[in-house]
């Protein structure tokens, strides 16, 4: 025998003795395994195991669509049903990236067509998607289900007619938030007379009007929904009528919320609102008026998560609501309803899990309203659970972060904005050191970090000596020198995403983490310190990372004005625009 | 005197009567000012590298172009004694109160060395009197001295005369606060906020080019959209790109080798902050839109109207359902504004704010310094306190407190009415 065979024997010798049962019934079982993590570690025990996973494996995750390629994923993975890819450093939310700077979803959905012609599910953030792109996308797989799009561009509503009209049977359209071009509301007549499948239709996104026969048509057929999202431009009588024919919502997604309504009208209102129990999630409300809030009592019973954020309430109308939803867990909401409302939160939701206050007015300075920190902590002694915090306010204080944790020890995301940037303690002027210290210390499950206000590198010692689970970590106008980013390098075992802008950290900072960064997902500094040069060194010493630098016109030539950084086994790409230098 | 002095002048004036005061007012009118200028501490101006200095620079020139020579040298001429008086005596501290700190940071400045305490740009704090987009020769140097160099150059101005270094805020920011000075204020000189600016390039970025003017409560709304017009003229792509190129050209020629100027000047000063989705912003700036069309009719919600007053920096905004009397509002803005009108070098007890403040203001709106006087619905001027206090919230755009020098000529207020009180 050659040697080549002599291994291969030694190999199935091996293996034989390893997985001791077939090959199946390891598929099966696996097959049982959702999280991707779980799947990556299985992957890894033996090659086995390895084949029988990506064999058994249906659904993909690729959390940077650069860091692979789509043929050495569809190499892989030959069965794959369902794929989430995630595009545009996160920081593209906030227009820090150029608008042309890629993740064009088109080449992978060329792969996709020739490998998974049976691929039923995308979910796509942050990314390019062209009119074109979703036409292709409806046309070229024939048992399409579900579209997900969250924070993409690129497309207009013409996409979603070819969507609605080729994908014969769609169960899922969920288009939250993006840069769409709203051509208006004529897609949604697409759908097809015969066509009942849906069960998931969310274009709260949209803004123009659309085709309201052609959508209480569609409901009325689509006898499954669970969930539909309204945008809004949909009518208090437009939504109950809705609402008659499909009492069985689960999520809801009301239009605008501030219709004249006669007496009548409102209490067929309540009554139609009244039987939807099955309902655990509402949203929409815009321009809500707190007089009609009340219809909405009886719904609110079983209610967990409850989406406010384009309410604008005051504190005692959320008060109100509130009493009636006693089992909420998930509560986001305006900073209009100001400490009170947070008070009442505290008081009536004794299963909260996840509060988000966003700013009514984030970019106006005069208004000294909003939420503070009492009104935080308030929610902290009402809510033991609390595990998610968005929090976006003008005043914080080292002791009330104390406190807060201390209550609520169980933080995974604490994500807090004090909007103004640097701003100390403005009780005691010192910085906001401690308060991100108590943090780390107090949350050992900490995941996800936000900072803000004024932050010395002590907070970045205390990150990277505390929050050993934290994976994201976010820094803006923070910092004194390079010794805090490489506290958090140096520290942070399971850090995947760093992104900072506006701190004083340069090349001493950003090479010090020249080994972390194959362990990380990316890292993005945009308006720090760090140099071309340190840039191309980090480059040159790690070839296994993509280090890319966005220039702005007109800036200094030798400033790497922004800098993203993730490893990848795909190599540099080569769809970058010109303003992107790829080193 | 020339613009400059001037604004030195003042700046010193508001550093030093914080100063000048018990450390225990001081911290309560530290406290009330951070409360006061939330956008706008000075610790932002030390700390944020693209700094919203144009914000100051715009609130700063339009009230003040209205105001005579007198009344700023009324302000300023006192403040120069004080400092010849008080500066030894004072210990360094950054505008916060914050001395020899280890807790003063700036961001974006890895150049300064260690120790270095009291970083202060005061180059950016530094008010300016000019037109907005315009430049005093003085100031053109300014920015060359702190542009040339290497980011450790420390800036060349110092709040008082003072001893160990302080260094600038990263060049990048300051300039880039100069930048947009220039094409997002050349087209108006109403009193916007800068963070209007923030606002609507936020909207325009996300939005593409959707243009719509940011409600920023009732009064001043005609304000807003004529200054809205023209922002959106210079903010839009297309727009006066002359502006854009001027401005960009101007900071080239100063000799700028390490500034890193964030985008066309168009976009917002800091983009991307707070960090909030577009499509929330935009949402959100309609429903205010909406709200404000009907703004001024009595009805629920709150009733913002701008209050202005002459030689003050900024702008306050108050609700005015939260009162229910003049008298109320009187106070109010008393205490709003009693460290303008209390002068520099008044020192007060913190227990005694409260009773002085009040009383001072009566004195003052009756006697002779300051009246309150109101833009209404017909754009005419008039003074307050003329009309029922439902039709004066009714028909109320604007406040504004003048001196009672330049309020000749308005509708007379019956003169026997010493309180004005309902």
């Amino acid at each position: 025998m050659g040697s080549s065979e002599l291994k291969r024997s030694k190999d199935s010798v091996e293996s034989a003795r390893w997985s001791s049962f077939p090959d199946e019934v390891l598929e099966r079982v696996l097959s049982l395994l959702k999280s991707h993590r779980d799947r990556s570690s299985v992957s890894l025990v033996c090659k086995d195991w390895y084949n029988a996973e990506r064999w058994s494996r249906t659904h993909v995750f690729i959390g940077n669509c650069y860091s692979v390629s789509p043929e050495i994923v569809a190499r892989r993975f030959p069965r794959i049903r369902s794929v989430t890819l995630k595009g545009k450093p996160r920081f593209s939310d906030f227009n820090l990236v150029p608008e042309n700077w890629g993740a064009d979803i088109h080449a992978w959905l060329v792969v996709f067509a020739a490998k998974y012609p049976f691929l039923e599910e995308l979910r796509l953030k942050r990314m390019a998607i062209s009119d074109e792109s979703l036409e292709f996308l409806a046309i070229s797989f024939p048992n399409f289900k579900a579209l997900s799009l969250l924070s993409c561009d690129g497309f207009s509503t013409n996409g979603l007619a070819a969507i609605a009209t080729h994908c014969k049977n769609l169960t899922e359209l969920d288009i939250q938030e993006n840069g769409i071009d709203d051509k208006g509301g004529s897609w949604l007549s697409c759908f097809p007379e015969s066509f009942t499948s849906l069960e998931v239709l969310n274009f709260a996104n949209l803004t123009s009007d659309i085709n309201f026969d052609a959508l209480e048509k569609l409901v009325g057929r689509c006898k499954s929904m669970r969930v539909l999202k309204l945008n809004r431009s949909v009518s208090l009588e437009q939504l109950q009528r809705l609402l008659v024919s499909a009492p069985q919502l689960a999520e809801l997604g009301t239009g605008s919320f501030s219709q004249e309504l006669t007496i009548r009208e409102y209490e067929e209102l309540e009554s139609t609102l009244s039987i939807c129990k099955n309902m655990h999630t509402l949203s929409g409300l815009w321009d809500a008026k707190g007089i009609y809030l009340p219809a909405l009592y009886p719904a609110c019973s079983h209610l967990t998560f409850l989406n406010l954020s384009y309410a604008a309430l005051q504190s005692v109308e959320l008060a109100k609501l509130l009493a009636h939803c006693p089992r909420l867990k998930r509560l986001w909401v305006l900073d209009t309803v100001e400490d009170k409302g947070l008070e009442a939160v505290g008081l009536n939701c004794p299963l909260l899990e996840e509060l988000r206050v966003f700013p009514a007015d984030p970019f106006d300075d005069e208004i000294v309203h909003g939420v503070t920190e009492a009104g935080f902590v308030a929610v902290s002694f009402g809510c033991p659970r609390l595990h998610y915090v968005l929090y976006f306010c003008r005043q914080m204080t080292n002791a009330a972060v104390a406190t807060i944790v201390q209550n609520c020890p169980d933080f995974t995301h604490f994500r807090l904005c004090i909007m103004n940037p640097g701003q100390p303690d403005y009780l005691t002027n010192e910085p906001m050191d401690e308060a991100f210290g108590a943090v780390v210390k107090t949350c050992t499950k900490l995941q996800r970090l936000s900072v803000s206000g004024l932050l010395t590198d002590l907070t970045f010692e205390y990150i990277g000596r505390y929050a050993k689970n934290l994976e994201t970590l976010s820094v803006a106008f923070a910092g004194r020198s390079d010794w805090g980013m490489q506290c958090v390098l140096g520290g942070c075992p399971k850090l995947r995403k760093l992104e900072i802008r506006d701190c004083p950290f340069g090349n001493a900072a950003l090479l010090s983490g020249l080994e972390k960064y194959e362990s990380m997902r990316s890292l993005w500094m945009s308006a720090c310190n760090v140099t071309m040069n340190g840039c191309r060194l980090l480059a040159r010493e790690m070839p296994r990372l993509n280090v890319e630098v966005m220039k702005e016109d007109g800036s200094d030539e030798s400033q790497a004005d922004k800098v993203y950084v993730y490893r990848s086994i795909a190599g540099p790409r080569r769809d970058a625009p010109p303003s992107v230098l790829t080193l | 005197m020339d613009y400059t002095k001037m604004a030195k002048c003042i700046k010193l004036t508001f550093d030093l009567k914080l100063f000048s005061f018990p450390s225990a007012f001081s911290s309560a009118v530290l406290k009330a000012v951070i409360h006061l200028l939330p956008f706008l501490t000075f610790s932002k101006f030390f700390f944020r590298k693209r700094v919203c200095l144009e914000k100051f620079v715009v609130l700063m020139s339009p009230p003040l172009l209205g105001v005579e020579e007198e009344g700023q040298s009324d302000v300023s001429s006192p403040p120069v004694e004080c400092i010849s008086q008080n500066d030894l005596g004072l210990k360094e501290r950054n505008y916060l109160g914050l001395s020899d700190c280890s807790s003063v940071n700036i961001s974006g400045v890895s150049s300064f060395p260690e120790g270095n305490s009291n970083n202060l740009n005061l180059k950016a704090t530094e008010l300016r009197l000019g037109l907005p987009g315009s430049q005093s020769p003085e100031r053109d140097a300014d920015l060359c001295l702190l542009k040339s160099g290497k980011p450790d150059e420390k800036p060349l101005f110092p709040l008082l005369p003072s001893k160990d270094g302080i260094c600038s805020s990263s060049q990048k920011g300051v300039v880039s606060g100069y930048k947009r000075g220039f094409s997002d204020t050349m087209d108006g000189l109403s009193p916007v906020k800068g963070s209007l600016y923030t606002e609507k390039d936020w909207m325009f970025c996300g939005a593409g080019s959707e243009s719509q003017p940011v409600g920023h409560g009732n009064s001043g709304v005609n304000v807003m959209s004529a200054r809205s017009s023209g922002v959106q003229a210079s903010v839009k792509k297309d727009g006066p790109v002359n502006a854009q190129a001027t401005n960009v050209t101007n900071l080239k020629q100063a000799g700028n080798s390490n500034l890193n100027i964030s985008a066309p000047a168009a976009k917002a000063q800091v983009v991307g902050w707070p960090p909030i989705r577009p499509f929330r912003t935009k949402t959100l700036a309609s429903s205010s839109k909406i709200s404000d069309e009907v703004d001024g009719k009595p009805g629920p919600g709150a009733l913002f109207v701008k209050v202005s007053m002459n030689g003050a920096p900024y702008l306050r905004k108050v609700d005015l359902r939260t009162y229910s009397t003049y008298r109320e509002l009187s106070s109010a803005l008393g205490k709003m504004f009693s460290c303008f009108t209390l002068g520099p070098c008044g020192s007060h007890g913190a227990s005694g704010t409260e009773i002085s403040s009040e009383s001072k203001w009566k004195d003052l709106s009756h006697g002779s310094e300051y009246v309150l006087t109101y833009e209404d619905k017909d754009g005419d001027w008039m003074l307050v306190g003329d009309v029922p206090w439902e039709m004066f919230i009714e028909t109320c755009k604007r406040l504004k407190i003048m001196k009672s020098t330049d309020a000749n000529g308005l509708a007379p207020r019956a003169t026997e009415k010493s309180k004005i009180d309902q």
